[in-house]
């Protein structure tokens, strides 16, 4: 009999992420089960977004930005339109403000859902839990189609506002849904929090200590579940996030059961600013007239904003013309990524599939 | 609370005492400093007290056709304050160390201005294309991607290359002398010979009842060359009929 090839292996996960989060290849190379090296080859859902937005003006890149991260569009035309008002010094209406901190919001929460449900998927929770939170998202998802007419690619903030005000039987659409919420969120947690499943899988699995956390540039749930209390909303609030009270949950061990919890919490948190947002929510206009082909003085601005993934940032060059010169995104699922090597090298294989749904990455972010 | 922006005339002043040869301008935004220096200014500015640059919120190229800046935009969690670095580097060759080992978070994002931008960072653990496929011709994101020397243009004429010297596309039926070009083979169609079977009555038995190439050689060579293939010729017609009643 012949010697099989010795260890180790080098073996292909993909092209496609585990769960389908987009096409995505990792090549792992195996001593029996345990990975010695991990490298992620990216690139298949690359469309040139940055050259693309060279040739446009600033109001038509912005459905660029749905497409993106299309788990949260709301979240990303809101970067991209805070960086041009902040490159054009734009002023926003009071409303559209509050307009935008609700929709994100609710983006916010629709995207934990998906982030939670999917990594419970990964664990091998298999479709429950994610089924239950497509309910609660499946609503959001109708508030948006209210108001814009499109569930995934909203193209609904504009530079200077938003697109249109929210509909008379919006409402009672959002309250009823902000009541029902908490007790939602609380069954997501009676369901899983003491899940045989989910803690045998999650728990002290991809720890990510707080110092490789901040050298590595990761943001978001993946920063807060090491236990950094950092959230732009409150570190550098944009928008009318200053005037609202809410908590930043961190993790103790950063570990996968960690940046779980802290999504699940901050779904909560969203709700308590939706509500408060909806209780102040004041009248008037919901855009400023801003010309169509919009031509900011000469200068380079970076916007930033807490997206649901993490720190979505917008870096835009401006050479006085009516198309921006660079048109740059710091997609945080992509620079969370940085970790995935340090934390699946060692582990087993099963393991780095928990390590990867707990980044929550969304590969049209990534590969732009 | 909101994130001070440090100003790059500071952090220029800053640097300057540190590293007198590496600062090249300041403005109100940024500092800038020359790219061979740029690992020691970053870690200068990680580690010192003040300026406490630990994280490293983003790292962009940008393209100025006279030279490239790598723009590093940092900022401080513990004292919330963030500032830009610029490093310029030359637009024929151009070069910037790696600050991959100052900050694990630039590792993905020099890999990603490599590809699309072409700078080439020195010291970079694994530099390859990260989104475009390996052999991509250019750049994209530079500003002369689509007029590079020698008339080049990556991706985009891919097809004429695959035409003879001279010809540029395919020939078109509209343009003056393509419907005269003899490009197009005429197509004969046997027709014919159904209707004047009809007419002789012979041909129709050398069609169906002849199998053998005799009967079918004559008709051949005399249908085109008549030019009327409704009318058969004699010879044929006899042959046939000569075959037929044998």
């Amino acid at each position: 009999m012949t010697n099989l090839h010795p260890p180790p292996y080098v073996v292909n996960i993909g092209p496609q992420h585990p769960s389908t989060h987009g096409v995505f290849r990792l090549r792992v190379t195996l001593d029996g089960e345990r990975i010695l090296d991990a490298e992620m080859v990216l690139g298949y859902l690359h469309r040139s977004m940055e050259k693309l937005a060279e040739e446009r003006t600033y109001t038509q890149n912005i459905p660029f930005t749905d497409r993106m991260d299309y788990l949260a569009a709301m979240t990303g035309n809101l970067g991209y339109c805070l960086a041009v008002e902040k490159l054009a010094d734009v002023e926003v209406p009071e409303r559209a403000s509050y307009l935008r901190v609700i929709f994100a919001e609710l983006q916010r929460i629709a995207s934990h859902c998906m982030a939670n449900g999917t990594f419970v998927n990964d664990c091998g929770a298999w479709q429950t839990p994610l089924m239950y939170m497509f309910r609660e998202r499946e609503k959001i998802l109708d508030l948006f189609e209210m108001t814009c007419g499109a569930r995934l690619t909203t193209n609904y903030m504009r530079i200077g506002g938003v697109a249109f005000d929210v509909p008379d039987e919006w409402y009672p659409g959002i309250e009823s849904l902000m009541a029902e919420m908490p007790d939602r969120i609380s069954e997501y947690e009676e369901m899983l929090l003491d899940n045989e499943i989910l803690l045998a899988r999650a728990r002290d699995v991809g720890v990510l200590t707080p110092e490789r956390a901040i050298n590595s540039s990761a943001s978001g749930p993946l920063l807060r579940g090491s236990g950094i209390a950092w959230d732009i909303r409150k570190a550098d609030p944009y928008c009318v996030y200053d005037r609202f009270d809410f908590d930043i949950p961190v993790g103790h061990q950063g570990d996968c059961f960690d940046r779980f919890i802290v999504r699940l919490e901050e779904m909560r948190q969203s709700v308590s600013i939706i509500k408060q947002a909806l209780a102040a929510l004041p009248g008037g206009p919901v855009s400023t007239p801003v010309p169509l082909a919009l031509s900011p003085e000469p200068g380079e601005a970076y916007a930033r904003i807490e997206s649901p993934k993490g720190e979505l940032g917008f870096y835009l060059v401006s050479d006085g013309g009516p198309a921006p010169y660079r048109w740059h995104v710091r997609s945080p699922s992509f620079i969370n990524l940085s970790t995935l090597k340090d934390l699946s090298v060692g582990r087993s294989l099963a393991d780095a599939i928990v390590i990867l749904g707990s980044l929550d990455i969304n590969v049209g972010e990534i590969d732009r | 609370m909101t994130t001070v922006a440090i100003a790059g005339t500071h952090v220029a002043e800053r640097i300057k005492a540190a590293f007198p040869e590496a600062l090249i301008e300041a403005t109100e935004g940024s500092a800038t400093v020359s790219a061979q220096h740029v690992v020691e200014v970053a870690r200068f500015l990680r580690d010192d007290p003040e300026l406490d640059c630990k994280y490293l919120n983003c790292l962009v190229g940008v393209d100025w056709l006279e030279h490239f800046d790598v723009i590093y935009v940092l900022s401080s969690l513990n004292k919330n304050h963030t500032l830009v670095l610029e490093a310029r580097a030359d637009h024929d060759e151009p070069v910037v160390p790696s600050v991959s080992t100052v900050w694990q978070g630039a590792y993905l994002q020099e890999r990603e201005v490599y590809d699309l931008m072409g700078i080439t960072f020195s010291g970079h653990p694994d530099l390859k294309r990260i989104f475009l496929w390996e052999g991509f011709p250019g750049h994209p994101l530079r500003k002369d991607f689509l007029a590079l020397p020698g008339g080049f243009k990556p991706g985009l004429q891919r097809f004429p290359f695959e035409f003879p010297e001279g010809q540029r596309s395919y020939p078109n039926l509209s343009q003056p002398g393509g419907p005269q070009a003899p490009s197009v083979p005429r197509l004969v169609a046997p027709l014919g010979g159904q209707s004047a079977a009809e007419e002789t009555g012979g041909g129709q038995l050398g069609l169906q009842g002849g199998g053998s190439t005799q009967t079918r050689e004559p008709r051949r060579d005399t249908e085109p060359a008549s030019g009327d293939a409704a009318e058969p010729s004699p010879d044929a017609e006899a042959g046939e009929s000569k075959e037929a009643g044998e």
